[in-house]
């Protein structure tokens, strides 16, 4: 065959080790053998091993701690793009919280941008909900949810720290919510998100913006969002 | 946090990108345009020209602004959309909608399967895989850099097969594989310099990371996949529903 294979022991190392931490089901903060160790146990040398450690951290598998050794990272909370659960729930059957606190919750007037994705017209008022969503106390999304103010009329008397928001949607307005489609992207956190979400300015997250509709078909919410792709991976199934 | 929060009080340099991204939008700046020089822009809206630098280096990094050196700054034209629900090769994909693809094979070699892959193909450490490692261009600009993993007992002759040729999903074809579905994950991670350098992106940048397992209608896993996508050449598109 042609080609030379230029990161085959990098590669063996990297699959050595992440093999080693299923096989004894190392659970996530486990520290995991030394550097020296683990290059006498597989007869890598140090370059190599590093080069491996490097890739696992970049990925967010394991993490590393000054002076202290290497650890087992704590598994990203994964979401499903395909059904509807919502975040909370999503954490919940992973044993895991959600606790939200709310930045704004204001009524604004339709710009061209939403007239569109919410077919609403010009200058119509709208909800516009900003949640700082966090995961075990650690905050891992931002998520605004524009919705029509004339008919969800009610919103602004709802506390969104302890209601979730397609609950109060679908109790107050009989709606349900059934379907929606979103887009999935890349950016970098602006100085502001970082803030919010306690990372470096300029760091990449998720950016993903969507729609979702009522039984009719009638737009119900237009979402956007900044997630920590630290924190939280997407999951679809592609299907023929 | 894009477009809504940015009002008058906002910092200048968010303004002005939105004005940009607005004429974007609307199409007074077409793609393959050039826009207005930094100097007539900070004329225009009477702001000093770092700030017009920082706009432009956020739209820049973005993907939607290109510079080019010594003749100004280009609009791009629109990200390549793909979605995250049908199973489709890369070039099946891109011809679909109407994109030149391109793919450089960079590696084909026969490996060990090794602890690891052994357990996700349910296979013996010792039993042989297929590596193989690729580049993904779309209208000439790179796009993806892919590392698939396929069981030799699958593919036998992949061997001798060309893959600047056929692509994959052609040759599970003549190999009568059918693939039914793929359980695939989204991750951002980074490229070390020589792979992002063949990216053509900055190794400092993150690039979208999808794996990707691939069954066939006898339900074994045929392909375990890693795609390194360039954040700023694609957007992923999803329907959800109620379940």
């Amino acid at each position: 065959m042609k080609d030379t294979y230029r990161n085959r022991s990098r590669d063996e190392a990297t699959e050595k080790i992440e093999y080693y931490i299923i096989k004894n089901k190392l659970e996530p903060h486990t520290k995991i053998l030394s550097e020296r160790d683990m290059c006498a146990l597989w007869n890598f040398n140090r370059t190599t091993l590093r080069s491996a450690l490097q890739r696992l951290i970049v990925e967010g598998k394991l993490y590393q701690k000054k002076g202290s050794g290497t650890y087992v990272a704590k598994p990203k909370l994964i979401r499903n793009l395909q059904d509807l659960t919502s975040l909370s729930v999503a954490a919940q059957q992973s044993g895991r919280t959600i606790t939200n606190k709310v930045i704004t919750l204001d009524v604004m007037e339709t710009n061209k941008q939403l007239t569109q994705k919410l077919c609403l017209p010009l200058g119509h008022k709208v909800h516009a909900l900003t949640r700082l969503r966090l995961l075990d106390g650690e905050p891992v999304t931002i998520e605004t949810s524009f919705m029509d103010f004339e008919r969800f009329s009610n919103l602004s008397i709802h506390d969104f720290e302890k209601e979730s928001l397609y609950e109060v949607i679908e109790k107050e307005s009989q709606v349900q919510i059934v379907q929606g489609e979103e887009r999935v992207g890349m950016a970098y956190a602006t100085d502001y998100e970082a803030e919010l979400l306690e990372i470096e300015p300029g760091q990449a997250v998720f950016y993903v913006s969507g729609v979702t509709y009522d039984e009719q078909g009638l737009p119900v919410e237009y979402f956007k969002s900044i997630q920590r792709a630290d924190k939280i991976r997407f999951a679809s199934v592609l299907k023929r | 946090m894009k477009q809504d929060e940015i009002n008058y009080r906002s910092p200048i340099y968010l303004q002005l990108r939105e004005v940009i991204r607005n004429k974007i939008e609307e199409s007074e700046y077409l793609p393959g345009m050039a826009i207005p020089s930094e100097n007539d822009l900070a004329d225009t809206y009477g702001i000093n020209r770092m700030t017009v630098r920082n706009a432009i280096d956020v739209l820049v990094s973005e993907g939607i602004l290109k510079r080019v050196q010594g003749k100004g700054v280009y609009v791009v034209g629109s990200k390549v959309e793909r979605d995250l629900e049908t199973l489709g090769g890369f070039t099946q994909t891109m011809r679909e909608r109407n994109i030149l693809p391109y793919t450089k094979v960079l590696v084909k070699a026969l490996r060990k399967a090794g602890d690891k892959f052994a357990l996700i193909f349910g296979i013996q450490p010792d039993d042989e895989i297929y590596y193989v490692k690729r580049l993904c261009s779309a209208d000439s600009e790179p796009v993806s850099l892919d590392e698939i993993y396929i069981p030799k007992y699958i593919i036998p002759k992949l061997e001798g097969i060309d893959l600047n040729v056929f692509s994959l999903y052609e040759v599970y074809d003549f190999c009568n594989v059918t693939i039914t579905k793929a359980w695939q994950t989204l991750d951002l991670t980074q490229l070390d310099q020589k792979d992002a350098r063949m990216l053509g992106i900055d190794s400092s940048l993150s690039v979208m990371l999808f794996e990707s397992t691939s069954y066939d209608d006898n339900n074994r896993v045929v392909e375990f996949a890693r795609t390194y996508t360039r954040g700023d050449k694609c957007n992923f598109n999803v329907h959800f529903h109620k379940e």
